[in-house]
């Protein structure tokens, strides 16, 4: 009934004209309620074609229902999906993970995030390098609306570098995210760093300081660099500083994980002394400092089931931090900082709304913020000319009761299959796993 | 007493006056001096080691009404909207529409919410791993042996943690406090209520039965391996068939004990008629606390918790059980019950997992999140339980997606059936399913009242009863109830908001 509705609309704005050609890459999503970069709006349509959103809006030009069938789109044939009683929003992009790095947590052999030995200095290594595209967690975080990731290494001081990938494709060439004219800009994203090496806070702040003096000394002369400094026994590889200073001169983040009130500021210090760009993941008592994160133009990364005082560091840690902190503008992003658990990245976001931050913000911490701030692309924008990176859920994305009926990546239907749904196939009839003998050959 | 379940009444008949709050004070202010020295009977002995020092006091309250709200009882019924009358801290009438004889009870209005009954979680470690996190915090394994019988939860959980005031804020009235799984048998549970105390054992839900914990598969393995072991599956199992031959050998020695006690005590008569001398009394066998609990397993008065992922794994658990004559009352994450959820319910073995958790060992590999929906489709006794001090807070949203799982996977579980997973059947998983767990007269006034659906990310507790107590209401905040959090925001005073 509101399809022949819709389609009746349409046919009356559609210009009269040739016969459809096959678009098998186009799909018409009609009538939803969607997720677009001012608010929630009702009665959109929207237009996949060619892998980005082509029309969006109450009112779609071109589109048609032609007498054999279906719906076309200025000629071109499309696949047409119901959006009514449904809700449509930008891929959902988890902004510190693991996934495809890992595939058993506690199985050493499975793990990719860490690039081990005794040297702490290693931005040179790219933790793309270990993404595993065939993991089976990729379908089991997709099938939840999650359709980019950016991949965090882990351990030393500056653990490499972070990526970003769209959960799609059987290669990292395939998975990487890629910018204009197909230039890969999820390779080299950001570098991951931890404050370490000291017991004091103060001791482990100055050896991040202390590397990136040296970064840019090696940057301003590798050949005296490597005469001098560069001689000393647990000197960091050369590579590893020109990595660290061709990220931080080209303005990629530096991420770093803190909680208490006093570091955050103690970074945002660091930040601005530093000329960085810092990611600060953790920020559970960033309320408290959110004007000086805000001035040194710092975002965060913060987990919304933040408890109390889960540890010393969060004695003043509260509900509504992300709230607080997007009203003193800082750029807030919501992630699982897992790989399994992934699948929670969106029921975190709407434990944020619960804390008091708004529906709008809340999504937008798991779509765009984490796209701007890593330089995603067009990622995460429900919005005409983005890439068509996009969900169709039953309802509400941050309701812990609705689910994706449909996932599309670059305009293409997504399986929403994974590992999990064939044991649970599998196992709908017991025994499960087959049983029986086969019977003889003939 | 009428209230409790079997398994209740058994735990009770074991130690009659000893369970905090609602028994006399310390039973051996009441025992003559020689019989405190030598226990007359196991039973005896077990009640010395659960009496209180610190009293519970009985809660007292203005009985209320809550009327207009959406009441789902979690045993079939919903009344929308419906009443829920309370005094005494317990459950007076629950029904639709107006209630009747309301006179003395005091009236709250909860039009546009949803009551529920108290929510319970199977399996936390609050207290034993108390926040903040701290290395003097860390009492939950006690892993200096692979089994550890005699070790009680209770004694490791301090009542100041600040996570059962954040658990109560979610709408946790009832709680089982379990020791950790790096053993295969970890020691005692125990069930309690999150209310402050100043010793764990005035938290212990009155008449609750004890409850042990026990862990099969990786952990124990991997933590003993290199530690004289058991370092295999095989290994493990070895060590539970062990563990409970002992205990089975120390259970005949109790009984004769008992009977040649009760003889003699029999003989000493008929010889005081006669005016004969007298005769040595029979020796009781010593004292052992692991061996004790395990005993207690054996008779059926402590229920079994055990800690285990893989199907094949609770299938050797529950052989093991059959072995030495008792029951798995819950199997704990439980990931691969759906792969036997036709064994586990008609052996009436509870499961209590998560809604989502999985893959961060090798165990727990092939969980998936219908776990719980399939379970309930197979007609067993799913529950969503925490094991988390911040899932604790929001168990209500962990059996809403468990919920949504299984509906996405055309498994149809209504509202009240999923509530269940967090409500009747921990109850029942605890043995307190006689007295708390649904909305039902009679029972205790354990209830949430939400400020939208229990089933939405924004639905959350607008008050919470325990005991006919209001112990939360979000509209007046309380100080805290951890002393560890008194005066920490001291230097923030009238510097922000």
């Amino acid at each position: 009934m509101k399809r022949a509705l819709l389609l009746c609309i349409a046919l009356l704005a559609s210009p009269a004209g040739a016969a459809p050609t096959d678009g098998p890459d186009c799909t018409v999503i009609a009538g939803t309620r969607a997720h677009v970069p001012g608010g929630a709006q009702d009665g959109v349509t929207a237009v996949l074609a060619d892998g980005v959103i082509k029309a969006l809006g109450a009112e779609i030009a071109g589109l048609s229902a032609p007498a054999d069938g279906g719906v076309t789109w200025n000629g071109r044939r499309c696949a047409w999906v119901d959006g009514s009683a449904a809700q449509l929003s930008a891929g959902l992009i988890e902004p510190h993970s693991t996934l495809g790095l890992v595939e058993v947590s506690m199985e050493a052999g499975t793990r990719h995030q860490d690039a081990g030995g005794s040297q702490p200095v290693r931005a040179h290594v790219r933790v793309i390098d270990g993404y595993d595209p065939l993991s089976s967690l990729i379908p089991v975080a997709r099938r939840e609306g999650i359709t980019a990731a950016v991949l965090q290494p882990d351990g030393g001081s500056f653990s490499g570098a972070a990526a970003a990938v769209r959960l799609t494709g059987t290669t990292q060439s395939a998975a990487i995210v890629r910018g204009a004219g197909g230039k890969q800009v999820g390779r080299d994203v950001a570098i991951r760093a931890h404050l370490s090496g000291g017991a004091s806070f103060a001791a482990r702040l100055s050896n991040l300081r202390a590397v990136l003096t040296e970064a840019a000394t090696y940057r301003s002369n590798p050949a005296a660099w490597s005469a001098g400094m560069g001689t000393r026994a647990d000197a960091p590889p050369g590579q590893s500083l020109q990595a660290l200073s061709d990220a931080l001169s080209t303005g990629r983040p530096l991420i770093v994980s803190a909680d208490r009130a006093s570091d955050l500021e103690a970074l945002a210090s660091f930040a601005v002394e530093m000329g960085v760009q810092l990611v600060i993941e953790g920020a559970a008592e960033g309320w408290l400092v959110a004007d000086l994160l805000a001035n040194a133009g710092v975002a965060v990364i913060i987990d919304p089931f933040v408890y109390g005082p889960g540890g010393f560091e969060q004695l003043h840690a509260r509900a509504d931090n992300g709230a607080l902190l997007v009203s003193a503008g800082v750029p807030v992003m919501i992630s699982t900082r897992s790989a399994h658990f992934a699948r929670k990245l969106r029921q975190m976001a709407g434990n944020a709304v619960r804390g008091g931050m708004s529906h709008h913000d809340a999504l937008a911490a798991i779509t765009s913020v984490p796209s701007q701030v890593f330089g995603l692309s067009d990622l995460g924008r429900l919005r005409v000319g983005s890439t068509a990176d996009v969900v169709l859920w039953t309802g509400d994305p941050l309701e812990v009761d609705s689910w994706p009926t449909h996932v599309w990546i670059g305009g293409v239907s997504q399986s929403l299959d994974s590992r999990q749904t064939r044991l649970r196939d599998r196992y709908r009839t017991l025994p499960g796993s087959p049983t029986a003998p086969l019977s003889l050959p003939e | 007493m009428s209230r409790l379940s079997a398994a209740v009444l058994g735990a009770c008949l074991l130690a009659p006056s000893a369970f905090a709050g609602e028994g006399p004070a310390h039973p051996s202010a009441e025992a003559p001096a020689e019989t405190r020295s030598a226990a007359t009977s196991r039973a005896e002995a077990e009640s010395r080691g659960l009496a209180p020092v610190e009293v519970a006091p009985r809660l007292q309250h203005d009985p209320f009404i809550l009327v207009g709200g959406r009441v789902m009882t979690a045993n079939g019924a919903v009344h929308d909207p419906g009443y829920v009358k309370v005094k005494d801290g317990e459950l007076r009438a629950v029904g639709s529409g107006e209630p009747a004889g309301t006179e003395g009870y005091t009236i709250i209005d909860v039009a546009g919410s949803v009551v529920t009954p108290g929510l319970i979680d199977t399996h936390s470690h609050l207290g034993v791993y108390p926040s903040p996190w701290a290395k003097a915090h860390s009492d939950g394994n006690e892993a200096t042996a692979p089994t550890t019988p005699g070790v009680w939860a209770e004694h490791s959980a301090w009542p100041q943690d600040p996570g059962f005031q954040r658990a109560v804020e979610g709408g946790i009235t009832s709680l089982q406090l379990l020791p950790g799984s790096a053993n295969l048998i970890g020691g005692r549970g125990v069930v309690v209520r999150p209310v402050p105390t100043r010793g764990s054992r005035a938290m212990r839900f009155p008449g609750a039965p004890e409850t042990v914990k026990m862990a099969c598969g990786e952990n124990p393995k991997r933590v003993y391996g290199d530690k004289g072991g058991p370092s295999t599956r095989m290994g493990n199992l070895r060590t539970f068939r062990s563990a409970f031959l002992a205990a089975d050998a120390r259970r005949t020695e109790w009984r004769t004990f008992e009977e040649s006690q009760a003889k003699a005590a029999a003989g000493s008569k008929k010889k005081k008629k006669k005016g004969s001398g007298s005769e040595d009394p029979p020796k009781p066998p010593d004292r052992d606390l692991d061996l004790e609990t395990l005993i207690g397993v054996l008779e059926g008065e402590i229920l079994v918790q055990v800690h285990c992922y893989r199907a094949d794994d609770m299938i050797s658990v529950m052989q093991v059980a059959d072995e030495f004559g008792f029951s798995v009352r819950s199997f704990h994450h439980a990931l691969e019950a759906y792969k036997i959820r036709d064994l586990l319910a008609a052996n009436d073995i509870a499961a209590s997992t998560w809604s989502d958790w999985w893959g961060f060992k090798l165990e727990a590999y092939d969980g998936i999140p219908e776990n719980a929906a399939m379970l309930e489709d197979a007609g067993g006794r799913p529950i969503i339980h925490s094991d988390s001090a911040e899932g604790i807070q929001r168990l209500n949203q962990e059996a809403s997606k468990a919920r949504r799982d299984g509906l996405r996977s055309g498994i149809d579980i209504d509202e009240d059936a999923a509530l269940r997973w967090i409500t009747a059947n921990p109850a029942w998983a605890l043995g307190i399913d006689g007295e708390t767990g649904t909305l039902e007269v009679g029972k205790r006034a354990d209830i949430v009242v939400w400020s939208g659906s229990p089933f939405s990310v924004y639905g959350q507790p607008s008050l919470v009863f325990i005991d006919g107590a209001l112990r939360h209401d979000s509209e007046r905040p309380q100080e805290p109830w951890a002393d560890f959090e008194v005066g920490q925001d001291l230097p923030l005073e009238g510097v922000v908001r």
